[in-house]
């Protein structure tokens, strides 16, 4: 029988190996970090950690008055020894024209050189916050509202010079990167959520199009009278940025409370929002909460479902190629108009070992000329106020781009609370959970402040403000 | 993997020699083919020390990151319990340590009961056995995620394959990942599909090394299938049935992969909110490595206990005589 055994074991053995070799293709995050880590360690640029023994934490500390001095006007302090900069993105589809502006800004500082490195979405958080610690962390990276509070509150973050006019920029962007006063980051692009609709299903119901101007009893109307059995006149969801808090924002009840530890869902007016979702299910003429559960919203239009639903600007060049023509207004208001703006932002990592170029190249992404460059590219809508006619142009479909840009006005800033987004999944699950079971909208709004509270609670990022 | 390790393996010392001497002899040969255990160690070195440096050096610092409120910010302060406060107090935590174990007892029997009779009747395939071993074990070499994308789109409550299945059979459709008590049964037996043609093939290893005479006696004797799979299969294959546990134990208990693609935000009713989801999103969600590390602590403690607690009931309760506990890990 020692032989059976032995045998055993030793199948055993391979399987083992097997397994975490399966692991290691399969693995979604752990090993690629590590990866990705070590490809920026052997990076050319590296050599940023080499070439200053100065302690680090001196540096940081003096950073902000040092720049404050030393960056004055871009191109003018050339000091003739050159700087190699790295700056780390996650979108791969931007990093040719990321790596135009810092080429472009490379010809007005030819003593500053700035690569571009595209780092995968999953890895992109993870290795951005180790890299200090690791001592290869990259100079310059893109920001995110949602991942902001976490390099805010752990002093991640170069503060911008006070020579940095950010006035172009719509206010609710440059507030999303803004706290206690310090201005971290400059905006980049933005996007907005509007309302996209399948003409072909307008036209067979004979319905008119939707205009900027509705209200929520115009697309309640409008939804009761599209349905029929092959499609829903509206696509209803527990999505946060869609749908709850842009109708949170058209309630006119503010989305967190000043300290940012509470989501106030649990508002009577607040929760008008959450009533407004479900009588398009409850009335029938959106598809149940099960079934947009298992399938996603964008999915269920695409596939000619239904005939209206929220979504994002990024969605207006992807609706060009569907089956059916699409259309896109504004959301429609409630006790007031309004949207979410969110946006991401370039920003300096403070353990640089060189602020003051970084914050030159910060200087240079700010002006008018680098966000026509961006824009050029026709991938984002630039932040910097009057470079948006350039994306309308580039879309490819017969959506009206500037309906989006046009919606900045009423918009309200994604909300950052005082924890990383997690709160926003937590509390969203929540809501989907409860509005599945059948739940009173009071108890679902109840259900979602609590949810939130207690991931914010849990996961705070500060005690301060 | 340690857990597997704790027992030296007497049987090493009964050597098996190598058909070696059959080939003419280099003059030095003695020095190296003579003395297995040199071998055994230059040829395990490299492995040997990859595992110190990646996995042991590595579970050392993670066990300094645990008392550490590291959150990637260069300026790091020894926290002492704190984090063990959060992984033992906070209501996320001890929610995700009970879906853990009901997920690893969802697993382990069922995976072993279907490996088990699966092997049994593989076992008296003729032809072919080939097809239907590589069959059962593709699913373990397919990626978790691309299996997640197939799952999910089974299971869908309009249009699935196994609502329509059921259909078929007078079943209500059910939204299986919507609702909190079919979500977890769901990643159970993706988990369950997944990785049980591996045990198939173990356990069918071990059956090819039951003696035929064995049943033929048992035969003569008058014992119908069901007492030789009982009397006689089972009680000699109880070390593979608990490596196989072992491995199942680690796989379910770990896992990540198939929770992820079933329901990427843990489920309704965070159903699904293992230990392993937390500790993902302690560290890349929120950033708190320190709680990450000791959420990983008590998870690799846990789940070294369940492995090593199946290994030593199995010594326990089965009796092989001396010499062949030997064998056993």
């Amino acid at each position: 029988m020692s032989g059976n055994l032995r045998y055993s074991v030793r199948s055993a053995a391979i399987v083992v190996l097997l397994l975490f070799f399966a692991a290691g293709c399969g693995a979604d995050d752990g090993d690629d970090v590590t990866g990705a880590t070590s490809g920026a360690a052997s990076d050319p640029a590296g050599a940023t950690a080499d070439d200053g023994e100065s302690d680090p934490d001196a540096d940081s500390a003096t950073t902000s008055d040092e720049s404050v001095d030393g960056a004055g006007e871009v191109g003018d302090q050339a000091s003739g020894e050159s700087v190699e900069l790295r700056m780390i993105i996650w979108d791969a589809n931007q990093v040719d024209s990321q790596q135009a502006l810092a080429d472009a800004f490379h010809q007005q500082r030819p003593d500053i050189t700035i690569t571009v490195e595209h780092l995968p979405w999953a890895d992109y958080w993870a290795v951005a916050q180790t890299s200090v610690a690791a001592g290869n962390a990259p100079d310059l990276l893109w920001m995110n509202g949602p991942n902001f509070p976490v390099f805010e509150a752990n002093d991640l973050l170069l503060e911008l010079d006070d020579s940095i006019d950010l006035s172009p920029f719509p206010t609710s962007l440059v507030d999303l990167y803004t706290r206690s006063g310090r201005r971290l980051g400059v905006p980049k692009d933005y996007d907005t959520i509007g309302m996209f609709y399948n003409k072909d299903l307008f036209d067979a119901a004979g319905v008119d199009y939707p205009t900027n101007d509705w209200t929520w009893a115009d697309l309640q109307a409008a939804a009761a009278e599209l349905t029929t059995d092959e499609a829903d006149g509206f696509i209803s969801a527990g999505y946060y940025q869609e749908y709850v808090l842009p109708a949170m924002v058209q309630t006119g009840a503010p989305i967190l409370s000043d300290d940012g530890n509470e989501f106030l869902i649990d508002d009577p007016v607040a929760c008008e929002a959450m009533a407004y979702l479900e009588s398009f299910v409850a009335d029938g003429s959106a598809a149940d909460w099960t079934t947009v559960d298992a399938t996603p919203a964008p999915d269920l239009f695409a596939q000619g479902k239904g005939a209206m639903y929220f979504d994002g600007s990024w969605m207006a060049g992807p609706t060009a190629d569907y089956a059916f023509p699409v259309g896109a207004v504004q959301l429609p208001a409630g006790n007031r108009e309004g949207t979410i703006v969110h946006g991401l932002s370039w920003a300096a990592m403070s353990s640089t070992q060189h602020p003051e170029e970084a914050m030159a190249f910060l200087q240079y992404l700010a002006t008018e000329e680098a966000q026509m460059l961006q824009a050029e590219s026709g991938a984002v809508i630039s932040a910097y106020a009057g470079t948006q006619q350039t994306w309308v142009d580039s879309l490819p479909g017969a959506i009206d781009g500037q309906v989006f840009i046009d919606a900045v006005d009423n918009a309200e800033p994604f909300p950052v609370a005082n924890a990383p987004y997690v709160w926003i999944s937590d509390s969203s699950r929540t809501v989907i959970d409860d509005l599945i079971a059948g739940d009173d909208v009071a108890t679902v709004c109840a259900d979602a402040a609590e949810a939130a509270a207690v991931s914010i609670e849990e996961n705070r990022v500060s005690d301060a403000d | 993997m340690t857990a597997l390790g704790t027992r030296p393996l007497r049987s090493g010392t009964r050597a098996v020699a190598p058909p070696m001497d059959r080939r003419p002899r280099h003059p030095h040969a003695d020095r190296w083919v003579g003395d297995e255990r040199r071998w055994s160690r230059l040829v395990l070195a490299p492995s040997m020390i990859g595992l110190v440096i990646f996995y042991q050096i590595a579970a050392f610092g993670m066990v300094l990151v645990s008392v550490s409120d590291y959150r990637g910010a260069p300026e790091v302060d020894l926290v002492g319990w704190d984090n063990y406060a959060f992984a033992f107090g906070a209501a996320s935590s001890r929610a995700a340590l009970v879906n853990t174990l009901r997920l690893v007892a969802m697993v382990v029997p069922t995976s072993l009961v279907l490996g088990f009779t699966l092997a049994l009747l593989l076992r008296r395939v003729r032809r072919g056995g080939w097809f239907y071993r590589s069959a059962l074990l593709f699913p373990a070499v397919t990626m978790p995620t691309a299996a997640g994308v197939i799952w999910q789109w089974m299971l869908r409550p309009d249009d699935g394959v196994v609502n329509l299945g059921l259909g078929l059979f007078g079943v209500e459709p059910h939204a299986w990942l919507s609702n909190p008590t079919s979500a977890p049964i769901a990643v159970a037996a993706m988990t369950c599909w997944q990785y049980t043609g591996i045990l198939v093939v173990i356990f069918l290893a071990a059956l090819r090394r039951i003696p035929a005479d064995v049943h033929e006696a048992a035969v003569v004797d008058g014992a119908g299938i069901w007492q030789q799979t009982t009397r006689i299969t089972l009680p000699l294959m109880a070390p593979t049935v608990a490596v196989n546990a072992v491995i199942m134990t680690l796989v379910s208990g770990l896992s990540l992969g198939s929770i992820v693609a079933l329901t990427p935000n843990g489920g309704p009713r965070g159903a699904n909110r293992t230990l392993g989801f937390e500790i993902h999103r302690q560290l890349f969600d929120t950033a708190r490595f320190g709680r990450a590390a000791a959420l990983t602590t008590v998870l690799l403690v846990l789940v070294m206990a369940l492995g090593g607690s199946q290994l030593w009931l199995s010594r326990r309760f089965v009796n092989y005589g001396d010499d062949d506990r030997s064998g056993m890990l």
